[in-house]
């Protein structure tokens, strides 16, 4: 980046003319396939084919309003939501309570449990799906949601329990080392001292989980049999064909469950962009 | 002094003690689920790996080491391990500067500045499927965006996806656009971490914005990038979801990747024997960039 | 895995047991509204003549069917009655014994009803595992329209050397021959799968698909594969075929972009849908011609290429959920079905209410032929079936010599020996 000249924007804004430009460029980038994506639901299978970035030919809701009212499209929602909501949950309590173990107290054993929980990421989801499926069977959490909830989360430890570590370690010593001069045990210090100050990646933590989650289609398809417990992913289903999909509805399905993701992101970004307010180290 | 120090170690060792009781609290509901349900699959596919198994029944089929032979020796192996290469080569080299240039921009507290913000991580959001079918539509040969592109720059333009020579730099640049806004929320929580004082200090001492950038944001944000850098070569290493609606591996399974092939050759022809193996030899390739990355990266971090 | 006995064990006491109430869980793969419609009401039907037995139906779309059903038949949650293509996985499937063999129930009515095909398909060992329900058979698809714009009479295509002929006469009109869809693959099957069909015949593809002799290296293979790699050397494909999907090709036929489309009967509605106009080829414009014939082929000129599919039932399956299927499997129920062409019902009667000629035509072959062959990718079974068809798109594509193909084929035979 050459020379830019330090300008204060709205607000105090620091964000130079260059920089508006390309980051218009790369909205550019990113919005065209969506494009595609919204107006897609008003179009036949043909007429996408032909023409998906065009305006379609008639602007009918038929595929929406279809969905909307079909019955089970709020239900396939809850399903995920309720799915979501509690991976989220649990994946946060555990992976920063484990986190902050990691980075903050020396102990026995420390750093082999830490790369046992690395050993997650460098394991592929695909393959775990067989053995996982009798495991759950063996406890009886078939057709439960807490047959995909609990795997899930599972899966989400390796990459939450690292990001949580990184930040974890990032935090200032002096906080932590004053709190355990004052004989605070470590459980309050985790309540008390590092959970109010890891906002930003708490938030940032739940919104990976709730998309990952949101988005599972392999865990839930072997867990679950009963399609009034299905989630959206699962639901979509049904415009899937012997032969072909009918895509326009799918891509309308799809628009409307992105907006429910969209909405947790755009409420999580209040508490990711909050901030510090400084003043914890020097009071 | 030998009287405090018999005490001051009996205090130690308690205090040891306790710090151990305490971490086993924090930590043993996530060890817990982690075992049962992640490392205990994880045996169970090492175990698979030395039978022929088609997922029906008991293993009766054992192989020794014959399906690790088949999957080393499979012709389109080289290929898979050449791709996810390739793909984490460029998600270091433009992927992730792209997203902390953004993050740099987009950190700060704005209404306009959250809607970009929201924008670039909304590809992150949309499923694996959707992403894969729309991308097929604008690098389709007929009607897609490619075709558009070439006729305004009066060139012919490939059938992108249709080609071996194309079809991965197209992969990649959908892999960039769904993935970067992923890195770039690390960061930007990184970034919301530094104490605006730091910042405000710097300025009133009248140092640059881009000295401002270099030498003090980026660095307090090392491990953030570090970690970010981690993930986007095992995320690499890893790519599956993409893969299947945007080529399926094709075409002529020019464009696998270790995952996609263990589930075309592995789970989709019921050879969990073949597929075990393979999870096994991506995990060993894991684990060797693993130890790299910690000598290589971490190792440089802590001076 | 003992705990998995013990239940089974346990179940299997409980299932022996007569119970008056009886729920018969239904899986299928059907997702056209219209038809689960007549399912559903087919089953109210029987629920309310057979009080005592409620039916409950389970759609899963084809892939996550296909995923799903390893697991799902070794669950408690294994469905009584779901669809089947047959060939390789039903093999695998009686082999693993998440099965249940009908003979004790299934009358010699049905039986012949369903025809001597339909009985073999499901039967392995001499046990009958399953009901056949549709027969479907690939055909050569072609645009008449197409054809005599270049001025190429289709009765010129019914050799081989006639067809390459033709074949160039359209390109040099500016017409794209074949519509393929390379990215799925399983289309391209059907190519090699008709030459071996004609080459080979059925004795000599049986005893190479049981890994005797020399097994697919033997000549006709080879041959089979000569004349895909000769055709595709011609670059008779669509641009793009090898990322084309199944709606991407059948679309590309049906806005009459290609002159010909080899591929099932159910194209016929599924080209229609899938093009821009929604009309797709309008009948008389729309033929099928015979697949040419090459000299001296060891096949039988009637011999057919295509599905035979039906309905199977998992272990514990009660007897109640085999006498439903022989129920709606009967021709008054399935005549429903064949009135709208859904599919072309294998029970005697049962397409009589059939009207599309082109189905009507697809019928009467098969009932002629002297062997129906199961689509290969089916007949060889998941593993097999897979290479089958990326050797085929790989001869299409020219990406591999007819040698190497047959070689790698017979390669995989041996390796799931």
């Amino acid at each position: 980046m050459s020379k830019l000249r330090k300008r204060k924007g709205l607000d105090g804004v620091d964000i130079s003319p260059a920089q508006w430009v390309s980051l218009f460029a790369i909205a550019l980038f990113v919005i065209v396939p969506f494009w595609s994506s919204a107006i897609a639901g008003f179009k036949d299978i043909g007429e996408l084919r032909t023409t998906p970035f065009g305006l379609p030919q008639s602007w009918d809701p038929k595929n929406f309003t279809e969905i909307l009212y079909g019955g089970s499209f709020f239900r396939f929602l809850w399903n995920s939501l309720r799915i979501a909501a509690v991976t989220v949950l649990l994946t946060l309590v555990t992976s920063s309570m484990a986190a902050f173990a990691l980075a903050h107290i020396k102990f026995f054993g420390r750093t082999s449990i830490t790369s046992l929980f690395l050993i997650g990421l460098l394991f592929p989801f695909a393959t775990a799906i067989l053995p996982l499926f009798i495991t759950i069977r063996n406890l009886g959490l078939l057709d439960n949601p807490l047959g995909v909830i609990l795997p899930q989360v599972a899966f989400n430890l390796a990459f939450s329990i690292l990001l949580f570590m990184t930040f974890f370690k990032d935090l200032p010593h002096e906080l932590i080392d004053a709190a355990k001069m004052d004989r605070c045990n470590y459980l309050r210090i985790y309540w008390y001292i590092v959970l109010p100050l890891s906002l930003p990646i708490l938030t940032t933590v739940a919104v990976f989980a709730f998309v990952g989650s949101w988005n599972n289609y392999l865990l839930p398809l072997v867990m679950l049999n009963n399609d009034s417990s299905f989630p959206w992913p699962l639901g979509v289903m049904q415009y899937q064909g012997q032969y072909i999909t009918n895509w326009p509805k799918v891509l309308a399905f799809l628009t409307l469950t992105t907006l429910p993701a969209l909405a947790f992101f755009l409420a999580a970004q209040r508490f990711i962009i909050s901030g510090l307010t400084g003043g914890a180290v020097k009071g | 002094m030998s009287q405090t120090s018999v005490i001051q170690s009996g205090k130690r060792s308690t205090r040891g003690q306790k710090a151990f009781f305490q971490a086993s609290i924090l930590i043993v509901p996530a060890l817990i689920l982690f075992i049962g349900l992640v490392i205990w699959p994880l045996l169970n596919a090492f175990m698979f790996s030395f039978y022929k198994w088609n997922g029906f029944g008991p293993l009766t089929d054992f192989e020794g080491l014959d399906n690790y032979g088949d999957v080393l020796t499979h012709r389109t192996f080289p290929t898979a391990l050449r791709n996810v290469g390739l793909l984490a080569v460029t998600s270091l080299l433009i992927q992730l500067p792209l997203a902390l240039w953004a993050a740099l921009a987009l950190y700060q507290k704005a209404w306009f500045v959250s809607v970009f913000r929201t924008l670039f991580f909304l590809p992150y959001v949309l499923a694996e499927i959707a992403a894969g079918l729309i991308w097929r539509f604008v690098y389709d040969g007929e009607y897609g965006l490619v075709p558009a592109i070439g006729d305004t720059l009066h060139t012919e333009m490939p059938f992108v996806l249709a080609e071996r020579a194309w079809v991965m730099p197209a992969i990649i640049l959908v892999v960039m656009w769904k993935y970067f806004g992923f890195h770039m929320m690390i960061y930007i929580a990184g970034l919301q971490s530094i104490p605006n004082e730091v910042i405000e200090a710097a300025r009133m001492d009248g140092v640059s914005r881009r000295k401002i950038m270099w030498h003090i944001k980026i660095p307090m944000i090392k491990s953030s990038i570090a970690i970010s850098v981690f993930f986007a070569i095992v995320g690499s290493l890893q790519l599956f979801d993409l893969i299947v609606p945007l080529t399926g591996g094709g075409p002529q399974n020019s464009s696998h990747t270790l995952v996609s092939f263990l589930y075309e050759f592995g789970i989709r022809r019921m050879k969990l024997g073949f597929g075990g193996a393979t999870s096994v030899v991506l995990f060993v390739i894991c684990v060797g960039v693993t130890l790299l990355y910690r000598r290589l990266v971490l190792a440089r971090m802590d001076q | 895995m003992k705990r998995l006995a013990l239940a089974t064990a346990l179940a299997a006491v409980f299932a022996t047991q007569a119970v008056a109430d009886t729920t018969i869980k239904w899986l299928h793969i059907t997702s056209i509204p219209e038809e689960v419609e007549l399912l559903k009401a087919a089953a109210r039907e029987y629920e309310a003549a057979n009080p005592g037995i409620t039916i409950e139906d389970q759609f899963l779309e084809n892939e996550a069917f296909k995923a799903k059903l390893t697991t799902l038949l070794q669950s408690d949650a294994a469905p009584d009655i779901f669809f089947s293509w047959g060939g390789g996985v039903l093999t695998a499937q009686v082999d693993a014994g998440v099965l249940r063999s009908i003979d004790d129930v299934v009358s010699p009515d049905t039986l012949a009803s369903v025809g001597s095909a339909g009985v073999d398909a499901f039967t392995r060992d001499g046990k009958l595992y399953g009901v056949a329900r549709d027969v479907g058979e690939v055909v050569l698809w072609y645009n008449k329209k197409l054809f005599a714009q270049a001025g190429v009479d289709p009765a010129s295509m019914s050799d081989w050397t006639g067809f390459l002929a033709g074949v160039e006469k359209l390109k040099a009109a500016g017409i794209t021959p074949l519509a393929l869809a390379g990215k799925d693959k399983w289309p391209a099957q059907f190519w090699w799968g008709k030459m071996i069909v004609r080459l080979a015949g059925q004795d000599q593809f049986e005893a190479a698909a049981a890994g005797e002799g020399d097994g697919f290296n033997a000549a006709p293979f080879v041959e089979a594969g000569k004349y895909l790699y000769e055709l595709g050397a011609l670059k008779p494909f669509q641009p793009g075929f090898e990322a084309a999907t199944y709606g991407d090709a059948s679309g590309y036929f049906g806005d009459g972009k290609a002159a010909m489309h080899l591929m099932g009967d159910w194209d016929y509605t599924v080209m229609k849908d899938s093009s821009a106009s929604k009309a797709g080829i309008p009948d008389e414009d729309l033929g099928i011609m015979p697949f040419p014939t090459v000299g001296g082929g060891a096949g039988d000129p009637t011999d057919t290429l295509g599905g035979l599919s039906g309905w199977l039932f998992s272990k514990n399956a009660s007897d109640e959920s085999i006498k439903f299927v022989e129920w709606f499997n009967s021709a008054p129920v399935q005549q429903r079905f064949a009135e709208k062409s859904y599919y072309i019902p294998i029970v005697a009667g049962g397409a009589d209410t059939m009207t599309n000629p082109y189905k009507r035509q697809v019928a009467e072959d098969i009932n002629k032929a002297h062997w129906h062959a199961l689509f290969f990718d089916q007949r060889l079974g998941p593993d097999v079936g897979g290479v089958f068809n990326d050797l085929a798109i790989g001869l299409a594509a020219n990406a591999i010599t007819p040698e190497d193909a047959a070689a790698q084929l017979q390669e995989a035979v041996e390796d799931a020996q």
